[in-house]
């Protein structure tokens, strides 16, 4: 009896918690989903370096993104386009991902309007290691990749080095201490996505920016 | 078994104190003391953990199988953990980030299966709330402390507020070596302070 008693107490309390859980869940699904787009749109005008002011309402990053992003779908993915308030390109923003060494590693990396230089990398998702892995997302790591000229390369195969080493070494990028796989992980995305993106150089720029609808 | 309040009270916050007596729940000490609002949050954060969890433990003490205990007090805190994380991923978004996944984290706070274990599962519900409240405000006095001084060397500044006048900031106190250093300090002088008492209780028997 014991046994039918133990296993109706399990099943009552399970089915009560879950239910109190998934409730919340349902009733702020919602607001969630909203917090996560802002988060990263605002990741997106960070990284395109279009000014925002930090604790702007999600409706405030929507309208500046509508005025100053423009966005198309090449190949598989989308990519954006950062437009000064006079309708100039200033820079593009590609989707990068990759894996990590707990899992994958997204995020976005900006080119200057020639698609010849680096302008800024962001991280919007990753599962590394927080302290070690996790310090990708801090400013004077990323901050390196900013100015990167991709018409010389670091090495025949990489425009990107990640690596401890002399400062003075062509692309080269100080890799994070304690970070070493999630430090090679980045360098392979990115080296991967700028050659991608570098294919499609002509077709980028032969698209009419301008023309394209409103995000 | 009723002992009372005020001992219950002193017990959590100073004599049986999470961190520097039981040494419990170190792992968000170290993490999240860097600045005082996460702290603070943080510290919101497991009082109601604590305060919910240990009332519902103790609601259902006598129904629940003594075999089964540790495996629906882990559902319960489990739940409403889960509850507190979709708050403030609604509402408080950008302090939920900061705080990654430490407030998830409060699950396996030692501080909330310890006192559900050691307490309320005996004792009914409304001495186990004032249990469970003031263990996670003992609790949260020694990290909002450390989190001030952190704060303070570290970025020059008190719940965001900046000091005013200039120094050359510690990094250190933003990392978890820093933590590791003001805690141990803390545990320091508490436990010297706490044998010094009762040297003094001792001599004068």
């Amino acid at each position: 009896m014991n046994f039918i008693k133990n296993i109706t107490f399990i099943f009552v309390i399970s089915f009560l918690f879950a239910g109190l859980t998934s409730g919340v869940n349902m009733g702020l699904s919602k607001r969630i989903q909203l917090n996560e787009q802002t988060r990263i749109s605002k990741q997106l005008l960070e990284v395109l370096n279009i000014p925002f002011l930090p604790d702007s309402s999600p409706q405030a990053i929507q309208e500046i993104e509508s005025k100053r992003v423009r966005t198309i779908q090449l190949g598989k993915r989308d990519i954006y386009a950062g437009i000064s308030d006079k309708g100039d390109i200033e820079r593009f923003a590609f989707p990068i991902t990759g894996k990590g060494l707990w899992g994958s590693v997204q995020g976005l990396v900006a080119l200057d309007s020639n698609l010849s230089s680096i302008d800024g990398i962001i991280f919007t998702s990753h599962v590394e290691t927080p302290g070690l892995g996790a310090r990708i997302d801090e400013k004077w790591f990323r901050d390196q990749f900013k100015g990167l000229d991709l018409s010389r390369k670091a090495s025949p195969e990489k425009y990107v080095r990640i690596e401890p080493g002399s400062k003075d070494a062509l692309n080269r990028i100080d890799s994070i201490t304690g970070a070493t796989i999630t430090s090679t992980s980045v360098e392979k995305m990115l080296n991967k996505e700028i050659e991608t993106i570098l294919s499609d150089r002509d077709r980028i720029r032969g698209i009419d920016w301008q023309s394209l609808p409103k995000k | 078994m009723a002992i009372s309040s005020k001992k219950i009270v002193l017990d959590g916050i100073w004599y049986n104190n999470p961190i520097f007596r039981q040494v419990l729940g170190i792992c968000s000490t170290l993490a999240v003391t860097n600045l005082f609002v996460n702290t603070a949050v943080m510290c919101l954060g497991l009082i109601y953990t604590n305060a919910v969890s240990c009332v519902t433990a103790s609601a259902l003490r006598s129904i629940t199988p003594f075999r089964l205990r540790i495996i629906s007090s882990t559902l319960i805190i489990a739940a409403y953990v889960i509850v507190l994380h979709n708050f403030l991923m609604a509402y408080l978004p950008d302090i939920s980030a900061q705080l990654g996944p430490y407030v998830g984290l409060i699950i396996t706070n030692c501080i909330v299966l310890g006192r559900v274990e050691a307490f309320s599962i005996q004792n009914r519900p409304l001495p186990a709330l004032i249990d469970g409240v003031s263990s996670a405000v003992g609790y949260s006095i020694v990290l909002l402390g450390i989190s001030v001084v952190r704060e303070a060397l570290g970025f020059g500044t008190i719940a965001g507020l900046s000091l005013p006048w200039e120094f050359t900031k510690w990094t250190i106190m933003l990392m978890a070596p820093g933590a590791f250093f003001m805690l141990a300090i803390v545990v320091w002088i508490a436990r010297w302070w706490g044998m010094r008492r009762e040297e003094l209780q001792k001599s004068s028997k």
